[in-house]
């Protein structure tokens, strides 16, 4: 603290002037993180925009304007119908079984158990192992041929000729149109419900103990605590949770590029795995960038919503 | 109204013992206070009572029946937390009419009227629409307590239901709380650490410390009629004086220690010679600190001299002091339990 | 009675708890045997999954490291990782201060709007990111990816991170202030040092988020010793029709295993930086 006394007072003082100024400080600390922002993210959103209304293909790369010839042949389509329906089917079934799966993960997870610590870890694999990983695994457990759970079904009499899902040998998961959408939705759960129900149990742990020792003594059962004290209170976290998972979801590509590649045909087709591959495989980034951009306006109105929950966060 | 026993009631957390063996036993109607310092184990006590914690040993009988394998809502109890422990996501209404509807059994009409008829014994009918965060901290408590009446509970337990409010409000919600609980006559376990509340509330009061009960006793007997030397010293401020005699704790309260020109009764007096180090004025008394030399040294004695004692104190100076002989009080050394008194 | 009670609810919460481990776990419990299974083992539809019915064999380890990029994958990702989590801590931290105490109302504005983009798929903007990596001449190398990888990175540890710095009482660094240091440094000496848990928290889970991702991987690498293990693992090993399916496993348990246990250690921080952040003072 005494070199301040020594050599060159004026500048130093200048210089900690500057040091010492909020606002200065403020700004020279948040300008790398937003200059990084625009560049790489605003910049390639307008690009986006930009794309979608020209013709460019990655073989021509000039930016030909063309108004809204992409959007409308691509409305034409009935792969672009699909696609639609099946991002928010996906989007909505798979929020909807995580919000409960989580909620009910999290109330037993709040639980005393022995081996809670082995338990821990095997439920939050599939969220910690790369998800690419993690889908190869299914990729086998669901094939056409080789499934476990196929041969597990058979085992138990439940598959096979004769039987309640027979008279095929094969479940073939990811081969028909109903169950392949379900196969990759089931996948989808699977991956989000660690981190959802780690969140929720946060949650669920911050209701004072008071509140729930008073219901005991006023007589509420586990159901009655369950669905108006706990529910009621988490509430706003749990809403923070499924909008998120909302949007992460409907910009979401592995899960269904790696185990059905939107097949069968295009029945598990979504948006951006149609982007991916009208664009990039297909190298027709125009039309890639137009079917991205249909995720836009559904992400805002999320996003809008999660800002209101979260202002809502605060009822105690 | 049901009367609560309690026999030979243990609860051990690992190794440490928060309730070790009580035997207690209200009366019907009565205010009983729990009383004693932090980590005393009155508040456990009191949970396992609820039926919030289970004991390692020992039963808890409510209205003459064993209740230990029954949960907190069957015990026909009503409970009020240190905190209030109100619903914050619903409305006060809603907090109070919480109880019946886990009950069950009444029509929404019925359950309104029973709402209305607590409020307004508590005097909060006006707020019944607003949220536990748009009131204050002493409209809180009563609308705790309203929603422990509304069942109409055999037994009220309260859980130190005093310390959140700010001190001036304290002194009259203890009125209002004594006074409620007179009026509808309900047996009522009450837990606090602050003998001010606890002797000026409780019919009888139970001293505990370290998971047993040292005394129970009306508020007058613990006092005057301490059974150790813990709740001799517990009770009163400033303490209760002890000096050391022979094999046995001799002790005295500060306001059974005047100056010998006061006294009228001269005799069967033991006298001190006092040196007072400090004097505090404190408007309805003084408080004189100072040294009495004995056998073992020397040791500190406080003074109590009401103000209608006028005789001038100052530091630095000597006095002659007395305490009657019927004032003193004799505890073994070892034990610390009151004995016989000895001579002097 | 009561007891009864009491043991059917231990035996519903045993199932509950087994049902969720089982199904979290099952494809990794299944993938781990897998990878010592003899092809003809693994290849008879009539054989129990489940069990050895030929000896096990580490052939395909073998194959895993000695035939395949497989190791240059998990260096590729190892060194994304490192770069980009620098970059990111260099870029985030102060801004998560700033964000924390050094601004008022903008400020708050300038919070959500970087948890807004961070909402912004990445499905999305690698379209036009593609063509901007390849004008810069950065397609199909790794640096593609440390270019672009902290646009995610930067928004989440800075949300985070903010969290964190919030929660250290502001008494601190005033404190030191008043003691003769510098806003600057009262940062430096007082509020980092305290943060230095939540910053090793973030540190890993940002390190994840790298090894995790897939799309910006797929699209801007397609040269096989350029690639990531996300990426990598799932194309690399299936050439032609043909699945190596224990190599895979094997690829993929080897990075999901160790990741899970770091991840146990440091879930109770990490949970806290959520659910601070989330709730503005």
């Amino acid at each position: 603290m005494q070199e301040a006394a020594a050599d060159n007072v004026q500048g130093r003082a200048r210089f900690r002037h500057l040091a010492d100024r909020k606002g200065f400080l403020g700004m020279l600390f948040l300008l790398p993180a937003v200059v990084y922002i625009v560049i790489l993210v605003g910049v390639p959103f307008f690009l986006a925009i930009a794309f979608s209304l020209s013709d460019v293909t990655v073989g021509d790369t000039s930016l030909d304007f063309v108004g809204l010839d992409n959007f409308r042949s691509i409305i034409k389509t009935s792969q672009f119908q699909r696609a639609l329906i099946n991002s928010f089917l996906f989007v909505i079934v798979a929020q909807v079984l995580i919000i409960v799966l989580a909620t009910t993960l999290a109330q037993v997870l709040s639980q005393d158990f022995r081996g809670k610590w082995l338990a821990r870890f095997l439920i939050i694999l599939p969220w910690a192992a790369p998800i690419s990983l993690g889908t190869i695994g299914w990729l086998w457990l669901l094939d056409s041929k080789f499934s476990p759970i196929d041969w597990v079904l058979q085992t138990v009499g439940l598959l096979g000729p004769g039987t309640l899902l027979g008279p095929g040998n094969h479940m073939n998961f990811l081969g028909r149109e109903g169950l392949a959408m379900a196969s990759v939705i089931m996948v989808q759960v699977w991956r989000m419900l660690p981190l959802s129900a780690v969140i929720l149990l946060a949650g669920l742990s911050s209701i004072p103990q008071d509140i729930l020792d008073q219901a005991a003594v006023d007589g509420a059962g586990f159901w009655r605590t369950l669905f108006r004290i706990k529910l009621p209170l988490i509430l706003p976290i749990m809403s923070i949770v499924l909008l998120f998972g909302m949007i992460f979801t409907f910009g979401d590509m592995v899960v269904v590029y790696l185990l059905t590649r939107g097949g069968p045909i295009y029945y598990t087709q979504v948006l951006p795995t149609w982007a991916f591959f009208k664009g990039i495989e297909g190298g027709a980034l125009a039309e890639g960038a137009a079917i991205a951009l249909f995720l836009f306006p559904v992400l805002l109105a999320v996003a809008i919503l999660v800002l209101r929950a979260s202002r809502r966060m605060e009822v105690t | 109204m049901a009367t609560i026993e309690t026999r030979g009631l243990k609860k051990y957390f690992g190794e440490v013992r928060a309730v070790d063996g009580v035997d207690l036993s209200s009366k019907e109607g009565e205010f009983l206070v729990l009383l004693g310092p932090s980590g005393c184990g009155k508040t456990t006590l009191l949970r396992m009572i609820a039926g919030l914690e289970q004991p390692t040993a020992g039963e808890v009988l409510i209205g003459g029946q064993v209740v230990n394998e029954l949960p907190p809502r069957a015990r026909q109890i009503a409970m009020v937390f240190q905190s209030y422990a109100l619903y914050p996501h619903m409305s006060l209404f809603d907090n109070i009419a919480f109880p019946l509807k886990a009950q069950g059994g009444m029509t929404k009409q019925a359950r309104k009227e029973k709402v209305e008829w607590a409020a307004s014994i508590l005097g909060i009918e006006k707020l019944l629409g607003r949220k536990p965060r748009q009131i204050s901290g002493g409209e809180r408590q009563r609308v705790a307590l309203a929603r422990a009446l509304v069942r109409e509970p055999t037994l009220f337990l309260l859980d130190e239901p005093l310390s959140n409010l700010d001190a001036k409000l304290r002194a009259s919600a203890r009125d209002e709380l004594k006074r409620l609980q007179r009026r509808i006559g309900i047996t009522t376990i009450y837990v606090t650490h602050d003998q001010v509340e606890a002797m000026g509330m409780g019919d009888r009061i139970a001293v505990m410390y370290q998971g047993k009960v040292r005394q129970i006793g009306t508020p007058q007997e613990i006092y005057h009629e301490s059974g150790d030397v813990f709740v001799a010293t517990f009770l009163g401020s400033p303490g209760i004086n002890l000096m050391e005699r022979d094999d046995c704790l001799v002790g005295f309260r500060p306001e059974h220690f005047l100056p010998k020109e006061v006294v009228e009764v001269q005799d069967n007096l033991t006298t001190f010679s006092f040196r007072v180090t400090r004097v505090e004025h404190l408007g309805a008394d003084r408080l004189a600190y100072g040294v009495v030399s004995g056998a073992a040294g020397d040791i500190e004695i406080v003074a109590k001299l009401p103000s209608t004692v006028t005789v001038p104190i100052a530091a630095g100076q000597s006095y002659d002091f007395v305490v009657q002989k019927q004032h003193l009080r004799f505890f073994d050394k070892t034990t610390g339990v009151r004995t016989e008194p000895k001579h002097f | 009675m009561a007891r009864l009670k009491r043991l059917r609810r231990r035996g519903f919460i045993y199932g509950a708890v087994a049902f969720f481990c089982l199904f979290a776990a099952l494809p990794f419990l299944w993938m781990l045997i897998t990878v010592f299974k003899q092809d003809r083992d693994l290849y008879r539809t009539g054989n129990n999954p489940f069990l050895y019915n030929l000896p096990p064999t580490l052939d395909h380890l073998r194959l895993l490291f000695f035939d395949t990029n497989y190791t240059t994958f998990l260096w590729n990702s190892l060194f994304i990782g490192v770069l980009v989590v620098v970059i990111t801590l260099i870029i985030a931290i102060p801004a998560a201060y700033s964000l924390a105490r050094l601004t008022g109302r903008w400020g708050e504005r300038a919070g959500i709007t970087t948890f807004l983009v961070y909402l912004v798929p990445p499905t999305l903007l690698f379209i036009p990111l593609f063509r901007v990596v390849v004008s810069l001449g950065l397609n199909n190398t790794i640096w593609s990816l440390v270019l672009v990888y902290p646009t995610f990175t930067i928004p989440f540890c800075t949300w985070l991170l903010h969290g964190f710095f919030k929660s250290i009482p502001k008494d601190l660094e005033e404190a030191a202030m008043v003691d003769g240091y510098s806003r600057l440094m009262a940062f430096l000496k007082v509020v980092m040092p305290l943060s230095l848990s939540g910053i090793i928290a973030v540190v890993v889970f940002t390190f994840a988020l790298t090894l995790h991702e897939f799309i910006y991987a797929m699209t801007f690498v397609s040269a096989s010793a350029q690639r990531t293990v996300s990426v990598g693992v799932p194309t690399e090993l299936i050439r032609g029709d043909v699945f190596y399916w224990q190599s895979l496993m094997a690829g993929a348990v080897i990075v999901a295993i160790p990741v899970a246990i770091v991840y146990s250690f440091f879930l109770d921080r990490l949970v806290a930086g959520f659910t601070m952040g989330a709730v503005k003072g």
